[in-house]
């Protein structure tokens, strides 16, 4: 039946997610707190990360560009950033956060810009590969408690 | 096949903490613990660990290990029934389970009769009161088939259900549900419903937790394992009640509502310490307040400063005219509890000497 390789699929996907390091154990919880009340939570959140953040990172992307670089600022800027990573178990994304404060408590303004870009790469990435994703968890539809077709 | 540990590496790797270089943790994630741990364990069970490692081709990891043989009984104790950790004073009660949907109802009664309870599926409300001679415990109901108002059943004062000219105690009624809001679940308090939900998915631990709630004062548990496992004891804890949630993220604010929701919270959230003063002017119907403490313009700390200096302010003043509602203290305080991930610089002491409460 054509649902449940696409079943398969999606848990394949899910997987490889996982196994390579995009996503982490926090991705699960939100998993966990989707329910017939919020059938879309994870989306949701997922939505509301990208479109959150396009913000930050344009904040960041400016201050990157100031002589000289304001790494308080910058590191301000990363700090919330890397909260709302956390929070939606962005693994890789979230590294490269790490990296960048690292750089800033250093004073190295070209580690930062080295690792922003590193970090922009990961971003967009994890957001096309959630895109797959979710379209394809909508495409199945709902997940219905087994039961026999009328 | 694999990366091979580097020559000048291969001293260190079962060193604590160690990882080959910066860029392992980065590529692979881990913290350089597995290799040490691994040998403190091998070395524990009297044998010993070692390795062939050449760059660009792979590592072969080794060990020795003195075993014995175990005795039989050893197996047998191991696949003792989880069931015996949980609590034996349910045994021998009766249930009624009504839900529409029978594979649903059979997972319901798996549960309950891990606890030793007798359990009567039956798909109407109404059906259920009419059944007089059963003289269930309990009656459970699944929360979507209250709702859809079969028979008009929603609005059937449960209190009021008096069997024909018998007197027995009447049964608790339960609400099961998935998710509940502070609405509904004042709703099923006034038609007769206890005072707590279970939730769902669930777990025999947590319905004996519930159940010893609403059953109560009148049996004696036994007291052996703590049955209060954190998430029963959150559900009760939380269920119904009106809490604020400030954070300036907004996906943190999203993530942290949708998991109080799960324990029957009704939430409100505030992204700034100004909205949350805000919301928390006097009156407010808020129980509880859980507040980030890095924020830009105005942190928790500050926030809740003021909060503290309008409770005060408020306190103070005289009672003309204010009439106590029974129970209600008198006094304003809304508990604050601070969230956050960075522990340095939000000791718990600050957080206590601005007023939080934890």
């Amino acid at each position: 039946m054509e649902r449940s390789q696409m079943y398969r699929q999606l848990a394949n996907m899910r997987k490889a997610l996982f196994d390579q390091g995009f996503l982490d154990e926090q991705f699960v919880q939100l998993e966990e707190l989707q329910d017939d009340a919020n059938p879309n939570f994870v989306e949701e959140i997922v939505t509301l990360f990208y479109r959150d953040s396009t913000r930050l990172i344009h904040n960041i992307e400016q201050a990157l560009e100031k002589n000289p670089l304001d790494f308080t600022k910058l590191d301000s800027y990363m700090h919330q950033f890397k909260g709302s990573t956390t929070s939606i178990g962005a693994k890789k994304v979230t590294n490269e956060c790490t990296q960048f404060r690292e750089y800033c408590k250093a004073g190295n303004g070209e580690g930062c810009k080295r690792t922003f870009e590193q970090l922009k790469k990961e971003y967009a990435l994890l957001k096309k590969k959630l895109e797959a994703y979710f379209q394809l968890a909508r495409q199945i539809g709902p997940v219905e408690s087994a039961c026999r077709p009328k | 096949m694999g990366i091979g540990i580097p020559l000048g590496a291969q001293e260190q790797v079962f060193t604590p903490f160690m990882q080959a270089d910066n860029s392992t943790s980065r590529n692979y994630g881990g913290t350089g613990i597995g290799l040490s741990i691994s040998k403190c364990l091998v070395e524990l069970m009297g044998g010993q660990i070692n390795f062939i490692s050449r760059p660009q081709v792979g590592s072969t990891f080794s060990f020795t290990a003195a075993l014995k043989r175990c005795e039989k009984n050893v197996i047998r104790d191991m696949k003792r029934p989880p069931s015996d950790d949980l609590p034996i004073a349910f045994k021998g009660l009766k249930a009624i389970v009504v839900d529409s949907k029978p594979v649903r109802a059979a997972v319901t009664r798996y549960h309950l009769k891990r606890l030793g309870i007798l359990v009567e599926v039956i798909s109407s409300i109404r059906m259920a009161l009419a059944i007089h001679e059963r003289q269930p415990d309990m009656i459970l109901v699944e929360k979507d088939l209250w709702m859809s108002g079969e028979d008009g059943s929603v609005n059937l004062r449960l209190q009021e259900w008096k069997p024909n000219g018998h007197t027995f105690k009447s049964p608790k009624m339960i609400l099961l549900a998935t998710s509940i809001t502070g609405a509904e679940f004042e709703n099923a308090k006034q038609v007769g419903f206890a005072d707590t939900v279970i939730m769902k998915p669930l777990r025999a631990s947590m319905v004996a937790a519930c159940l010893q709630q609403v059953l109560g004062a009148g049996k004696k548990m036994q007291q052996g394992k703590d049955m209060v496992n954190g998430s029963s004891f959150l559900n009760s804890l939380l269920c119904g009640k009106r809490i604020l949630v400030v954070d300036d993220n907004r996906v943190n604010l999203r993530v942290a509502a949708g998991a109080l929701k799960k324990f029957g919270a009704d939430i409100e959230c505030a992204d700034s310490g100004k909205a949350a003063l805000a919301l928390l002017q006097l009156p407010h119907d808020f129980d509880v307040c859980f507040m980030d403490i890095q924020m830009p313009e105005m942190d928790g700390f500050e926030a809740t400063r003021l909060i503290r200096r309008t409770e005060t302010k408020a306190n103070e003043q005289p009672m003309n005219g204010r009439s106590t509602v029974e129970g209600r203290e008198a006094k304003w305080h809304v508990p604050i509890l601070a969230m956050t991930a960075d522990v340095i610089h939000a000791t718990y002491d600050e957080c206590l000497k601005c007023g939080m409460d934890g």
